[in-house]
């Protein structure tokens, strides 16, 4: 679609166009990957990166994932269900999907499509950057998605970086 | 891609003559480069949660790029803790650790 998808609000929230195709591809894609952001769907590659350890030692290791192992993934899991949430409001007119975002929601898009490009990629086994050099796979839509998803967090994140200081 | 500038103090030097202990010697929180995610996000969460300005969180990103690898933060335990544990509510891949 042509122009930027988000526009920046005086209160911090975002203005979001999409095509509405593009809304029900989103919506599919959080459905489908929440599982694995969850853990209910048990991908240990995929979880490893999502959730990456924070010490060398073991020890260390289990303490930190005891304090905060839970809230990391309930943080994320809901900032993934308010995306969700947006995308199932918002209007829909003349093919094009239009949604107003606060500026919780907006943060919650960046985690989102974060999350989600990091699952992708876990799942495509993404190893090193030269995966970039070829462009997507067109016959397989994970590969597509994940494109699609760093254009649109590009969008995104040039709408957020407006409002920090410096 | 190559930057002329020095980066901006990474790390909490000890002044001389500290005699501080083992338990105060600081924690560096390092971020691991990863090949999925975008550079403009890391530059993003660095000035988010870090308050740096646009350069130096760009530095940062950039080290961490080429290098693999960059301190970013520097500290007390609980402090580096809490910083890697913001890096990991946004989905980057960080540790601590100590020379």
């Amino acid at each position: 679609m042509a122009g930027p998808a988000f526009r920046s609000l005086p209160d911090g929230g975002l203005s979001v166009r999409l095509g509405w195709r593009e809304r029900e591809l989103l919506v599919d894609a959080a459905r489908r990957l929440r599982p694995v952001l969850s853990g209910d769907e048990d991908l240990p590659r995929v979880r490893g990166r999502l959730f990456p350890p924070a010490y060398d030692d073991p020890e260390a290791e289990a303490e930190y994932r005891n304090l905060v192992g839970d809230s990391l993934v309930e943080e994320r899991v809901a900032a993934l269900d308010a995306f969700l949430a947006t995308l199932e409001g918002g209007q829909t007119r003349l093919l094009a999907w239009h949604a107003t975002l606060d500026a919780e929601q907006a943060a919650a898009w960046l985690s989102a499509t974060n999350d989600l490009r990091l699952i992708l990629a876990g799942r495509l086994g993404v190893a090193d950057e030269s995966h970039w050099e070829t462009g997507p796979d067109l016959s397989d839509r994970f590969s597509v998605l994940l494109y699609y998803l760093g254009w649109l967090q590009e969008r995104l994140l040039t709408a957020l970086s407006g409002r920090l200081p410096g | 891609m190559t930057t002329a500038a020095p980066v901006a103090p990474e790390r909490v030097d000890r002044p001389a003559g500290d005699e501080r202990g083992e338990r105060d010697r600081p924690w560096d929180v390092i971020v691991w480069n990863d090949p999925v995610t975008l550079m403009s996000y890391v530059v993003f969460v660095l000035r988010k949660l870090f308050g740096h300005d646009e350069p130096t969180a760009v530095k940062l990103m950039m080290r961490v790029h080429r290098e693999g690898r960059a301190v970013v933060a520097s500290g007390p335990r609980e402090k580096s803790e809490m910083d890697v544990a913001r890096l990991h509510a946004h989905g980057l891949q960080a540790t601590l650790a100590r020379d």
